[in-house]
């Protein structure tokens, strides 16, 4: 005899069967929860998206405009409060004033060469800077020519050793390097003549 | 009883009754409305969060930014006003030194060859410069200067002289100073800044003193600049004003001027009325060592003046 007992329902049709009975209530929530937040975010969220601004509540969208708005006034009064501090104002004699902008202190940094240059070697004017050409421009530029001597053979390094001196200079932004040289003189002397050009910041 | 089969044409459902179709579609429609439902409250969640965490990242900042201009605002509203109450200080005069003295018109360069002049011949006179060239100078041309509409003229000025190690300095300092009128005028653009960040600090309506400090003649501020300072310390009273006019001293204009306008130079400014100096650019400038204390320097600059 076959075995008749009734199959053990699965859970498919049985969670099948939840949902006509679940559908509507789960409508309801999720339409209340629906209209809750949009009651929210009509009057509660703006009420919370405030911030007191001297006693004053405003929101961002207000804030930022008023910052832009501030901004730009603050912009024309500083204008207006600089055309009134100042004694001269005459837009052509600005404008010569920035395009000629500080002349360098030739002085002080023809000093500062000349230490750099004695402290690199002990003999006295080994390095010997002849000439200081200064050319002021969109980038100045400083040009130094000279010559390396009382070294012997040890001129063109002692050359290099400057040339690399000069770049760790802060006031120096590039160095176009020299002719790495020596020259042998009929007395058998040797020096290595230069022409360094440094650009200035 | 509940049937085995299901329905056949000749066993019709009644009509009134509802079916197990219309049921399972209304089941559908329930199921498809929440879901949509569900959707909506998600992005509604995500907008509350959206917006108070824009309160909380902008907002808070921007309020605290608004206050900060409406202060500052506030601020040089006064200073504006205190300005246009005491009017033009020394404005006129200025416009005057400017006109006739700085930018000459038609680039007269007989001011720029009696400034050289001068002080070369107090240096001649202590030995301090020798085989000084005639000076050159050239016809007036057109300049043209970036962001400028009103004609200006330039003219070529070109000498060469030997000179003392020690007063090379003092030469490039006057070169630097050729064309300065005022306190204003030797301030960098941090410098202005600086001093009017601390002016606002203060009493806005003390901005008054400010201006009267930035339009000090500046050879009278190189000469003497305690006068000057205290009257601009008494309208503002700190030490961060205190400390800014001791750097403002150390930069390397004011430093250098000072040595300058204290010493014979400036004397020879005063004595023979040459101060506002003309406007002077350097093209360039040649420095050759000449041994037992002499460099000699040859010069070219450009002398400017308003075209007619």
């Amino acid at each position: 005899m076959p075995n008749t007992s009734p199959a053990i329902p699965s859970d498919e049709p049985a969670f099948a069967n939840l949902l006509p009975g679940l559908a509507m209530p789960i409508f309801v929530f999720a339409a209340v929860l629906v209209s809750l937040l949009s009651l929210s975010l009509s009057i509660v969220l703006p009420a919370l998206a405030q911030v007191e601004v001297n006693g004053e509540l405003r929101d961002v969208h207000s804030l930022r405009l008023t910052q832009e708005r501030m901004n730009a006034e603050l912009l024309h009064r500083e204008q207006e409060r600089d055309r009134g501090l100042l004694s001269v104002t005459d837009p052509a004699y600005d404008a010569l004033k920035l395009c000629r902008g500080d002349l360098l202190p030739l002085a002080a940094l023809r000093e500062q060469l000349r230490n750099l240059a004695a402290s690199l070697v002990s003999e006295q004017d080994t390095i010997a800077i002849g000439q200081y050409i200064f050319t002021p421009g969109v980038e100045d530029t400083l040009t130094l020519t000279g010559d390396v001597r009382n070294v012997g053979p040890r001129s063109m390094t002692v050359l290099a050793q400057f040339t690399e001196e000069l770049r760790r200079l802060p006031s120096v932004t590039a160095v176009k390097p020299p002719l790495f040289q020596r020259v042998e003189e009929s007395d058998g002397s040797m020096h290595s003549p230069f022409r360094i050009v440094l650009t200035l910041r | 009883m509940i049937s085995e089969f299901p329905p056949t044409a000749a066993d019709p459902i009644p009509p009134s009754a509802p079916g197990p179709q219309p049921a399972r579609t209304r089941t559908a429609l329930l199921w498809t409305a929440t879901v949509g439902l569900l959707v909506l409250a998600g992005l509604l969640v995500q907008e509350h969060v959206e917006t108070l965490r824009t309160v909380q990242q902008q907002g808070l900042p921007l309020a605290a930014e608004v206050a900060t201009l409406e202060r500052r605002l506030a601020i040089l509203t006064k200073q504006t006003q205190a300005l246009r109450l005491t009017g033009d200080i020394a404005g006129g005069t200025m416009e005057e030194d400017l006109r006739l003295f700085v930018l000459p018109d038609g680039g007269d360069g007989a001011r720029a060859i009696a400034l050289l002049n001068a002080v070369l011949d107090a240096w001649r006179a202590d030995g301090r410069v020798k085989d000084v060239t005639p000076i050159v100078l050239g016809e007036p041309e057109p300049a043209a200067v970036e962001g400028v509409s009103d004609p200006l003229v330039r003219r070529t000025l070109r000498f060469t002289m030997q000179l003392r190690d020690e007063d090379l300095g003092d030469f490039t300092t006057l070169l630097r100073l050729a064309g300065l009128l005022t306190v204003e005028d030797a301030l960098t653009s941090e410098n202005r800044a600086e001093l009017l960040a601390l002016s606002e600090a203060g009493n806005p309506e003390q901005i008054t003193s400010l201006s009267r400090f930035l339009s000090t003649n500046l050879l009278a501020y190189l000469r003497d600049p305690l006068v000057a300072e205290e009257r601009l310390l008494a309208a503002f009273p700190t030490d961060a004003l205190t400390a800014f006019l001791r750097t403002f001293e150390r930069t390397s204009l004011i430093r250098d001027g000072m040595a300058l306008a204290r010493g014979p130079v400036g004397t020879v400014l005063l004595k023979e009325k040459l101060w506002p100096l003309p406007f002077l650019s350097v093209s360039s400038l040649e420095v050759e060592e000449k041994g037992g204390g002499w460099v000699r320097v040859e010069v070219q600059a450009l002398a400017y003046g308003r075209g007619k």
